[in-house]
């Protein structure tokens, strides 16, 4: 034992059996005096010890400890009273498991808390945004999760995650360390399974899947039952010793959870050194390795294996265990206790960990950290344009990726930071996107705090008196509209304003409506004309838009000063990470080794997906494994989802919308070709900017905005005349046969693309928009 | 439309008995306007209608009986709309109104409310006027562009001064 150097009185919120006699008894072992409240809820729980510790060591007075003893701290707020003692008489809390447990101390205890987590069938950080925590956990000074492996936490947001000490793995209970060991000639044919609380809405589902899945005979299913269905081969609880005997006479342990909970029986019964098989996907399994013979993946290959067992197959069984002896020790005291006495030492004596934000009036921003002499702030109050996806936060469509590229470019100049709006949903995942910048003042957020999004009455309000604060705050010298519609109310701002405006296609297509009805349309070009007429310049992405703006209405001429041309740098690579496990499966399971093509676009009339899928068509007479990804929805433009059925392809073009920029650059490496159909283009394809970094041959639309960035180098690339769905098959044939030499060719433009659209030259256009950049001579 | 006048003159006979002192009166006028008003149409109505159809009926200007024959002719609708608005119309007010079902309490206050004659366009106008319907007004107004619309019309206003 290694007591730490100081003693604390630590209230520890747990219940369950395992952890009271392994993790709460270890505290106090280490010196600290550890107060454990009664479970004494109403809300049933398989796992939780009811007995009601009143002999357990505490120096507190008698009648704090009666009024601590008799209060029920789970699933409900705090009392006052209650919570005065709590402050007074307690130097941390340690909340174990639940979230919701935790919500209540947040709310009123002021110390250093804990919370201790071990995997749950959902995501934690997701519980806690829902239940309105997110805010509370990032400005609390000297708040820890302490999760018990890094697996368990890989889908949780970055923001979780960042609150994370080093994994602390749990031990089994010690009563299976006494126990016989598993003997291959001392078993019955029979396969432990457990399955408790079947009333329970999710381990009823478990069941029903189960019992699906499985009818066999030889099952044994163990867990405490309130109300279990009519099945024989539920056996219920049992007394410990007689529970620990039957797993141990069980031919092998079977485990069908799917998600990312690790239950102990499996690891009790790989102590007692029985076999144990599992489903593919399960945190188990990850444990494991998805190549470990204990991983079955599917029911047949389960059932299979689990025959092998029953029919006492000596070697599959021993195979078994020492397959799974690292997965064994993860959970051995040997492994753990070291581990946590080291962590938790460290928690409970070491400095206080300072908060990542604080909240000053709507602005959150990092914690102990000066502001920056300027600030930009950018509308991005719009909900739906960034996303969690296994706990990474991405930026969908054009806006937010102009966006990450314009934050960074103006806070790369050390005395500027960006503030961005953003509504009281978003805010999470854009302080995700954004935390590396936030967390050094570069970034700060303004919050339209409404809980019914920003259309609701109490959003209006707060987006004006957003305006306000712009205009009225002396360090906000820009503010940037990223779009000519969604931000309204800065057309009422007297702060210089800065218009994005990459395009405005109801000038290029005007037969077309683009939002819904011609009066919308309408109205939206009220408000564009509108934004920029206020705006000192509007920033765009080509000359050829900038050519047509006068006569679309939104500039005096065509070299109208305030109308900036920038082409935009290659967005995204930066945020391409690698496929996460989700992403990886999806991918597999969609398109399973086949060629494909790629076109990520969204489904409007201008992308000419009727081309596509006809050259697609085409070319599976030849080839008819060809497979043809896409990212967007097949149905909102319907004539598009009409041209796929009738040439029954509907089957073979695979949709992946909202994909992320690692899945993105995914399609790219792995695809036959990008295939671009469409016929009229606001800017030059970023699509195409992609496709040649990433090393993607191109088969594209010859398109004005093409030829015209590329001049003579258009020739290294396969472009084809507009709705030529022939010369595209073609083309797409010439990459089958001369790929090397296709992306040998593309390699001039993609070093010519380098340079024009670098990083660098997109900044020393920035230069020319905002006067908070220094130019570049007094830069250096 | 006088067969029906005439039924209603026979049901309000008492009416008639109480008003009869009255009648040549001139000095009296507002008194009778205002228990034709309670006696045909259950409440006392518009109070600028009545003092213009008292000043009327003082002048000579118009008859007892074309009284009557109005209120009559304003109650008939009122009158059937009364006797067919049972709990369903309240549910139906409440759902075209808030897009909702009534509460129990909901319900029990507004068919008591329309079963003892409140008039309809007032039962209606006590459900507009609640915070909620208020609230949905100012959001629907709001939506589809409806913000967009304030904010170009006040940069109007603001160019203009």
């Amino acid at each position: 034992m290694t007591p730490t150097s100081r003693s604390r009185r630590i209230f520890w919120l747990g219940m369950h059996k395992v952890l009271k006699p392994t993790e709460l008894r270890r505290l106090r072992e280490l010196g600290h005096e550890v107060f454990n409240p009664a479970y004494i809820s109403p809300i049933y729980d398989q796992s939780a010890d009811l007995r009601i510790d009143r002999e357990q060591p505490t120096t507190l007075p008698r009648d704090v400890f009666n009024s601590l003893l008799g209060y029920d701290f789970f699933y409900k707020t705090i009392d006052p009273n209650i919570a005065r003692l709590l402050n007074e008489h307690f130097d941390v809390v340690i909340v174990t498991i639940n979230p919701n447990w935790l919500k209540s101390f947040l709310d009123v205890f002021q110390g250093q808390i804990i919370y201790r987590t071990y995997g749950q069938h959902f995501s934690i950080s997701e519980t806690m945004i829902a239940d309105g925590m997110w805010q509370s956990i990032l400005s609390r000074d000297n708040l820890t999760i302490v999760p018990f492996a890094a697996e368990s936490v890989e889908t949780e947001h970055r923001w979780f995650v960042d609150l994370c000490s080093e994994p602390v793995p749990y031990q089994i209970s010690d009563d299976v360390f006494g126990h016989a060991l598993w003997d291959f000639d001392d078993c019955a044919r029979e396969i432990a399974v457990s399955l408790p609380n079947i009333q329970n809405a999710y381990y009823s589902a478990a069941y029903e899947r189960f019992s699906g899945a499985f009818p066999e005979s030889y099952f044994r299913l163990y867990g405490p039952q309130r109300h279990a269905p009519e099945d024989e081969r539920i056996i219920g609880e049992l007394p410990r010793e007689d529970f620990l005997e039957r797993l141990r006479r069980s031919a092998g342990y079977y485990y069908d959870f799917r998600d990312d909970v690790a239950y102990l029986p499996p690891i009790e019964m790989m102590e007692m050194r029985g076999p144990v098989l599992c489903a593919a996907g399960s945190l188990l399994a990850r444990f494991l390795g998805e190549d470990s013979p204990n991983v079955c993946a599917d029911d047949d290959e389960a059932r299979e294996k689990l025959r092998r067992l029953v029919n006492g197959d000596r070697a599959f069984a021993a195979d078994l265990i020492a397959s799974q002896e690292t997965t064994r020790q993860r959970y051995d005291p040997a492994f753990v206790v070291p581990i946590f006495d080291r962590v938790m030492s460290g928690l409970l004596d070491g400095s206080p960990k300072p908060a990542k934000l604080r909240k000053v009036g709507p602005v959150l921003e990092a914690a102990g950290v000066d502001r920056r002499e300027k600030t930009i702030a950018v509308a991005l109050h719009a909900d739906g344009l960034f996303e969690h996806k296994a706990g990474r936060p991405y930026a969908f469509e054009g806006i937010p990726r102009v966006v990450d590229t314009l934050v960074k470019t103006l806070t790369n100049e050390p005395n500027v930071a960006c503030e961005v709006s953003c509504t009281r949903q978003s805010a999470p995942v854009i302080y995700d996107f954004f935390r590396e910048q936030f967390a050094t003042g570069a970034v700060r957020l303004y919050l339209i705090d409404a809980p019914q999004g920003r259309d609701s009455p109490g959003a209006l309000l707060q987006r004006l008196a957003w305006v306000d604060a712009v205009d009225e705050q002396s360090d906000i010298t820009t503010v940037v509209a990223p779009h000519y519609y969604l931000f309204p109310e800065l057309i009422l701002s007297e702060t210089r304003l800065v218009l994005y405006l990459p395009d405005y296609f109801p000038y290029l297509a005007p037969g077309e409506v683009f939002d819904e009805t011609v009066e919308k349309d309408a109205r939206n070009k009220q408000v564009g004309l509108a934004l920029a007429s206020r705006a000192d310049r509007i920033l765009t992405n080509s000359e050829f838009t900038r050519a047509y703006l006068p006569k679309a209405g939104f500039s005096s001429h065509r070299d109208d000063p305030k109308v900036v041309v920038a082409p935009l740098p290659f967005l995204g690579a930066d945020r391409a990470l690698d496929l996460t496990r989700e992403e990886q499966n999806l991918v597999l399971m969609r398109l399973a080794g086949r060629p494909f093509l790629f076109y990520p676009t969204a489904n409007r009339p201008n992308k000419n997906l009727k081309c596509l899928f006809e050259a697609f068509s085409r070319l599976r007479l030849a080839r008819p494994d060809l497979g043809l990804a896409m990212t967007c929805d097949l149905y909102s433009y319907p004539p598009a989802a009409e041209a796929a059925k009738r040439l029954g392809l509907l089957d073979d073009i695979h949709l992946f919308p909202r994909a992320s920029e690692g899945l993105l650059r995914w399609f790219y490496q792995n695809s036959v070709a990008l295939c671009l159909t469409s016929n009229l283009e606001g800017n030059f394809p970023p699509q195409v900017l992609e496709a040649l970094n990433y090393g993607a041959p191109v088969v594209a639309t010859r398109l004005p905005m093409i030829t015209e960035v590329l001049g003579d180098m258009s020739d290294q690339l396969l472009l084809v005349s507009p709705n030529d769905a022939a010369g595209f098959a073609n083309a797409v044939e010439v990459v089958f046969r001369s790929r090397e030499m296709i992306l040998r060719k593309q390699d001039s433009v993609v070093v010519y693309l380098r340079e024009r659209t670098s990083l660098a030259r997109f900044a020393s256009r920035m230069q020319d928009v905002f006067t908070e950049m220094l130019p570049a001579s007094e830069a250096i | 439309m006088f067969e029906r006048l005439k039924r209603v003159v026979r049901k309000r006979a008492r009416l008639f008995v109480r008003i009869a002192p009255y009648l040549s009166g001139r000095s009296s006028a507002a008194i009778l306007v205002d228990e034709l008003y309670l006696g045909i149409l259950g409440n006392l109505g518009d109070g600028n209608a009545r003092k213009v159809t008292a000043k009327a009926l003082k002048a000579g200007q118009i008859t007892v009986l074309e009284i009557v024959q109005r209120l009559v002719s304003l109650s008939e609708p009122r009158s059937e709309a009364a006797q067919g608005l049972i709990e369903s119309d309240a549910r139906e007010i409440y759902r075209g109104i808030l897009q909702r079902a009534p509460t129990e309490q909901e319900l029990r206050r507004t068919s008591r409310a329309l079963r003892s004659g409140s008039p309809l366009s007032l039962v209606i106008q006590h459900v507009q006027s609640s915070t909620e319907a208020r609230s949905r007004y100012f959001t629907h107004a709001l939506e589809d562009g409806g913000f967009a619309d304030l904010i170009l019309a006040e940069a109007r206003r603001r160019g203009e001064r």
